[in-house]
């Protein structure tokens, strides 16, 4: 039921062309998308990427095996640990592009330490995933976190402590 | 090791003679033992796959069972379902590998729907996937598509050569390489 965007399974703006979201003949029979994974998947926000080598940049870089989907999202952080800015590159299914694209226009302007509190049930509610697309959203949690642990990596390493916080947290997981 | 009558499908040789015993799918039925392969290696001879795919087909073509009951016409067509299946999976080499996976209790190879931070395989994931995206000309393309076909080819070996030491976490990594090969495979048939 799914497949129709499923099929395109990678670029992004090239595939939605290529790949037709809803087949006309067969619409009425499948779940529609949800107009927010539409939206998303058609204008995805902030794709691109960051010099991944930056002081200032997280990179998180995740997998979901069962789909071949990878998704990359970076932030850049301030010295206060605010977000100043996101992006990510997706490829994979319509709901993983979709579920990338809402979380770096979430995490803008939020601190590091609110974003590792944003829950993939959130991201799939407000996209109305169905249950077995609810992994993508997963992806998209899972990278925010990658991202947030780079950038504090990267800050410890270089014997800052902008945020203490933060640095705690990471101290604790590590 | 396994009882004749227990095959999961009608059995061979017995032909319409035996219509009236048309027997419905064992649940347990296994896509190996319909396929008369005793030991479930990742290693098959497809030749010899093909080849009993096509009795089987024939066996349980529906029009030999025209005259059976409808119950049994059913099961008939259920056989033929499994049949079906179990060669889908035995032909395809990642196919096999997950069903494998899962025979040999480990865990399905799929990895649920679990999240991987594998930067090493990720990386070169991402830098493939851009390659595939930038690829201009119908001659980049097509030497991409040879380069993911050699390397899918060489996992399907390592794969392989992973099983027959019954190293499963090896083989659920190839696993996840060749899907992640697939995958890019697939994107770039898409371009062409």
């Amino acid at each position: 039921m799914l497949q129709s965007l499923r099929c395109a399974a990678g670029a992004l703006r090239e595939s939605s062309a290529a790949c037709q979201l809803v087949r006309p003949a067969v619409a009425a029979a499948q779940r529609p998308y949800h107009k927010n994974v539409v939206d998303h998947y058609e204008n995805p926000r902030n794709v691109g990427s960051f010099g991944k080598n930056d002081a200032d940049v997280g990179t998180g870089l995740v997998g979901a095996p069962a789909c071949g989907d990878v998704m990359k999202l970076q932030i850049k952080v301030d010295e206060a640990g605010n977000i100043t800015d996101s992006c990510f590159k997706t490829f994979g299914c319509g709901s993983a592009i979709a579920s990338s694209s809402v979380a770096t226009e979430w995490i803008k302007g939020k601190t590091i330490e609110e974003v590792v509190s944003i829950k993939n049930s959130d991201i799939a509610k407000h996209l109305s995933l169905p249950p077995v697309k609810l992994h993508c959203s997963m992806l998209a949690e899972d990278a925010i976190k990658a991202a947030v642990k780079d950038v504090q990596a990267k800050r410890a390493a270089a014997g800052q402590a902008a945020s203490p916080a933060a640095d705690e947290k990471l101290a604790a997981s590590a | 090791m396994r009882e004749e009558a227990s095959t999961p499908y009608e059995k061979p040789n017995e032909g319409p003679s035996s219509l009236s015993t048309v027997q419905p799918v064992r649940p347990e039925a296994q896509a190996y033992e319909a396929f008369n392969i005793d030991q479930e290696t990742f290693d098959v001879d497809v030749k010899r796959l093909d080849r009993t795919f096509r009795q089987l087909q024939t066996q349980l073509h529906p029009d030999k069972f025209a005259s059976n009951s409808p119950v049994e016409q059913e099961h008939a067509a259920n056989q033929s379902a499994f049949v079906n299946g179990a060669y889908s999976t035995l032909k395809d080499p990642l196919a096999r590998a997950y069903h494998l996976l899962g025979r040999k209790g480990g865990s399905d190879g799929q990895g649920g729907e679990a999240t991987i931070e594998d930067p090493e395989l990720l990386m070169v994931v991402m830098e493939t996937r851009e390659q595939i995206e930038e690829a201009a000309s119908p001659v980049e393309l097509q030497q991409l598509q040879k380069d993911n076909a050699a390397k899918q080819t060489d996992c399907v070996q390592k794969l392989g050569a992973a099983f027959a030491a019954n190293d499963l976490k090896v083989a659920e990594e190839f696993v996840t390489q060749l899907r992640y090969l697939r995958t890019a495979g697939d994107a770039i048939s898409l371009k062409l």
